[in-house]
C-alpha cells in the first residue's frame, strides 16, 4: 500500500515528460510517413540505392537496402541513432528522476524515514521505466500504422511494425538494465548520465564496427544494440520467442543487482 | 524511564579509513529532549543517518524502541519523524503535495493538527499551493518541520532543525517542542547553536572527532564547568598571591583579572577580599562553557 504510493508519486514525477515524448515521438514518424507519401522521394532514394556501397550495407544491418526500397523514407525514421535516442534519452529521464530528485537532492532521506524499503523504492523505479518504454514502444508502432494506412499503399503492411516495436521495447529493457546498475551506485544525475551515456556510447561503437572487424563479434552477446535490427524486421524478420525469453531475463537480472546494490549501499545525501 | 535510543560501540568509517562516528555508546530515554552537540564534522549527522538507516554502521549497533535499526527499520520508521539537515523537499512538488505525500506513507492524517502546525508556521494556502523549489531557505524549512510533527510520530530525529529560520519561527519551532515533550514524545536533535540546546534539550551529549566526550543532564554539565571570572580592582596589584587551586588565572592586565574558577568560590573570595576590589562578574556557566572546554581539552591532549 505505502510503496504504492511511493510508485504513484514515481509515475507523476515522469508522466510529463513521457507523454511529451511519445508525442515527439508519434509526431517524429509521422513525418516520415507524410513524406514517404512523395514519389520524388521515393524515385530519390530508389536512385540512391543502386550506387550504395556493399560496406554501408554492412553496417547498417542485414535488409538495409530490401527495406528501404521497400517502405522508402519511413524505413530511415526507424534506423538507429533516430529511434535510440530517443528511446535512450526517456531512459535516462526516468531513472535520473529518482537518482537526482530524490538521492541526490536528498529528498530520498524523506521517504526512506518512512515504512518503504529500498526494495520498493527500486521496484518503482523499474515499473516506471518497463511502463514508459512500452509506451514509447506502443507509439511508434501506432504512428507508422497511423502513417501507413495514411499512405494507402499495397506495397507496405503494419506487421513488421509491431515486431519493430516489440524488438525495440527488448532492445531498451536490456539498456535499462545497464542504466539501472549505474542509477543503483549514482549519487548524481551527473554522474547516472556520463559513466551511463559513455558506456552506451562504446556498446554503440563497438555493434557498428563488429562488421568491420571480426573479433569484436565476441562482445556482441552483452552489446544490446547487437539484437536490434529494424532492417531485417522490415524485410520480413521477426524476433524469435527465445530472444525476447532472453532478453527480459537480463533486463529483470540486472534491474534486482541494481537492486541489490541499492538496498546495501550508504546514502550520503539526505 | 524506557530507552527509546541506545547505541552500542556504534562506529562509521567512510572511504579511506576516514572516522564517522567511533565506538558511540548513548542512549535517550522516553519523553526527552536529547542534544546532540558538536563542531562541524564531529559526527553528528553521521549519527543521525545510522539512526535512520541512511547509511549502515562499520560495527556496533543502534536500538531504536528497543529493536535493531537496521533489521527492523521499516518497523521502527512508522513511529518516527525525521528531518535531515538543510535539505530540501522534493522540489518538483507543491507544498502541499509534499505534505499529503508524507502523510500517506506514514498512514496518518489529523487535518486539524496540520492545520495547527501551518498556522503556527504562518504558510498560508498560496504558500502551499507554491512549487517547493519556489520557496526561500525558511520556507523550505518550516515545511521539513511540518512533515515531521504532522503524523505525531513517537520519535523525532532532527538534525540542525532550525537552520535557516528567523528568529521568530525558531522561537515557535521551540514552543512546540517543548508541547510535544510534554504530550510524552521523544526528540534526538543535533545542533550546533549551544544556545539553543540549553534553552530545549534536557539532555545533551558532545561529540568531538566522531568520539562521545560527555553525555550528561544540562544543568548537571554546566555544574561541572568552570565558569569565568572577571574582577576589577581599584589600584594595580601583584597577582602572586591571588594564585590558588580554587581558579586558574588567564590574564591580568594592570587593575584588571581574568580567571577561570574551577574549585571552591568561597576560597576565592577570602582570596580577593586583602585587595581593594572595585566591580566583580561571575556570570552562570553556559554550554557555551562546557562546549569550549571540551574542545580546548583536545588542544591542549
Amino acid at each position: 500500500m505505502i510503496g504504492n504510493i511511493h510508485l504513484t508519486q514515481s509515475l507523476k514525477g515522469v508522466w510529463v515528460k513521457l507523454l511529451l515524448l511519445c508525442l515527439g515521438l508519434f509526431a517524429f514518424e509521422m513525418l516520415f510517413s507524410i513524406l514517404g507519401t512523395s514519389t520524388q522521394i521515393y524515385q530519390g532514394i530508389l536512385k540512391d540505392m543502386k550506387d550504395i556501397p556493399p560496406i554501408v550495407e554492412k553496417m547498417m544491418g542485414k535488409g538495409f537496402v530490401e527495406a528501404i526500397v521497400k517502405y522508402g523514407i519511413i524505413a530511415i525514421g526507424h534506423m538507429h541513432p533516430i529511434m535510440m535516442l530517443l528511446f535512450i534519452l526517456f531512459t535516462f529521464i526516468a531513472v535520473s528522476q529518482v537518482v537526482t530528485s530524490e538521492v541526490a537532492g536528498g529528498a530520498i532521506g524523506f521517504t526512506l524515514s518512512k515504512p518503504v524499503s529500498r526494495i520498493r523504492i527500486y521496484i518503482n523505479l523499474a515499473i516506471v521505466i518497463y511502463v514508459g518504454l512500452g509506451c514509447q514502444a506502443l507509439f511508434t508502432y501506432l504512428s507508422s500504422a497511423a502513417g501507413i494506412t495514411l499512405l494507402h499503399s499495397e506495397r507496405l503492411s503494419t506487421g513488421p511494425f509491431a515486431a519493430l516495436a516489440w524488438n525495440l521495447f527488448l532492445l531498451m529493457i536490456f539498456i535499462a538494465g545497464y542504466v539501472a546498475i549505474f542509477a543503483a551506485i549514482s549519487d548524481s544525475g551527473k554522474m547516472l548520465f556520463t559513466y551511463g551515456g559513455i558506456t552506451l556510447m562504446v556498446f554503440y561503437i563497438l555493434n557498428t564496427a563488429t562488421p568491420l572487424w571480426q573479433p569484436l563479434k565476441y562482445l556482441s552477446p552483452i552489446n544490446p544494440f547487437s539484437y536490434y535490427n529494424p532492417m531485417a524486421i522490415l524485410v520480413g524478420g521477426r524476433v524469435s520467442v527465445g530472444t525476447s525469453i532472453s532478453l527480459i531475463a537480463v533486463s529483470l537480472a540486472m534491474f534486482a543487482v541494481g537492486g541489490w546494490i541499492f538496498s546495501r549501499r550508504d546514502i550520503a545525501a539526505g | 524511564m524506557d530507552k527509546i535510543i541506545e547505541t552500542f560501540g556504534l562506529t562509521k568509517y567512510y572511504k579511506d579509513d576516514v572516522v564517522g562516528v567511533e565506538d558511540l555508546s548513548l542512549s535517550v530515554r522516553e519523553g526527552e529532549i536529547y542534544g546532540f552537540l558538536g563542531s562541524n564534522g564531529a559526527g553528528k549527522t553521521t549519527t543521525i543517518r545510522l539512526l535512520v538507516n541512511l547509511i549502515f554502521p562499520t560495527c556496533g549497533k543502534a536500538k531504536i524502541f528497543g529493536k535493531d535499526a537496521v533489521k527492523h527499520h521499516l518497523d521502527i520508521c512508522k513511529d518516527i519523524g525525521y528531518l535531515p539537515s538543510a535539505v530540501r523537499p522534493r522540489r518538483n512538488m507543491t507544498g502541499e503535495d509534499f505534505l499529503d505525500y508524507m502523510w500517506k506513507l506514514s498512514s496518518a492524517a489529523d487535518r486539524e493538527y496540520r492545520a495547527r502546525l501551518l498556522k503556527k508556521f504562518a504558510l498560508s494556502e498560496k504558500d502551499l499551493g507554491r512549487k517547493i523549489k519556489e520557496y526561500s531557505t525558511g520556507m523550505a524549512r518550516k515545511i521539513a518541520i511540518i512533515q515531521t510533527f504532522q503524523h505525531r510520530p513517537k520519535l523525532m530525529v532532527m538534525d540542525e532543525p532550525t537552520e535557516g529560520l528567523d528568529p521568530v519561527m525558531q522561537h515557535t519551532f521551540y514552543e512546540l517542542l517543548g508541547e510535544y515533550r510534554d504530550n510524552g514524545g521523544t526528540v534526538f536533535l543535533s545542533s550546533h547553536h549551544l544556545r539553543e540546546v540549553e534553552l530545549v534539550c534536557d539532555r545533551a551529549a558532545i561529540i568531538r572527532k566522531g568520539r562521545l566526550v560527555v553525555e550528561e543532564v544540562i544543568k548537571d554539565l554546566m555544574k561541572h564547568t568552570a565558569r569565568s571570572v572577571h574582577v576589577t580592582f581599584k589600584e594595580e596589584i601583584d597577582p602572586a598571591p591571588l594564585e590558588s587551586d580554587a581558579w586558574e588565572i588567564v590574564a591580568v592586565d594592570g587593575t584588571t583579572l581574568d580567571a577561570r574558577l574551577t574549585g571552591d568560590i568561597d576560597a576565592v573570595i577570602k582570596l580577593l577580599a586583602r585587595f581593594p576590589v572595585a566591580d566583580m562578574s561571575l556570570p552562570t556557566a553556559g554550554l557555551q562553557d562546557v562546549f569550549l572546554d571540551y574542545y580546548k581539552e583536545e588542544e591542549t591532549q
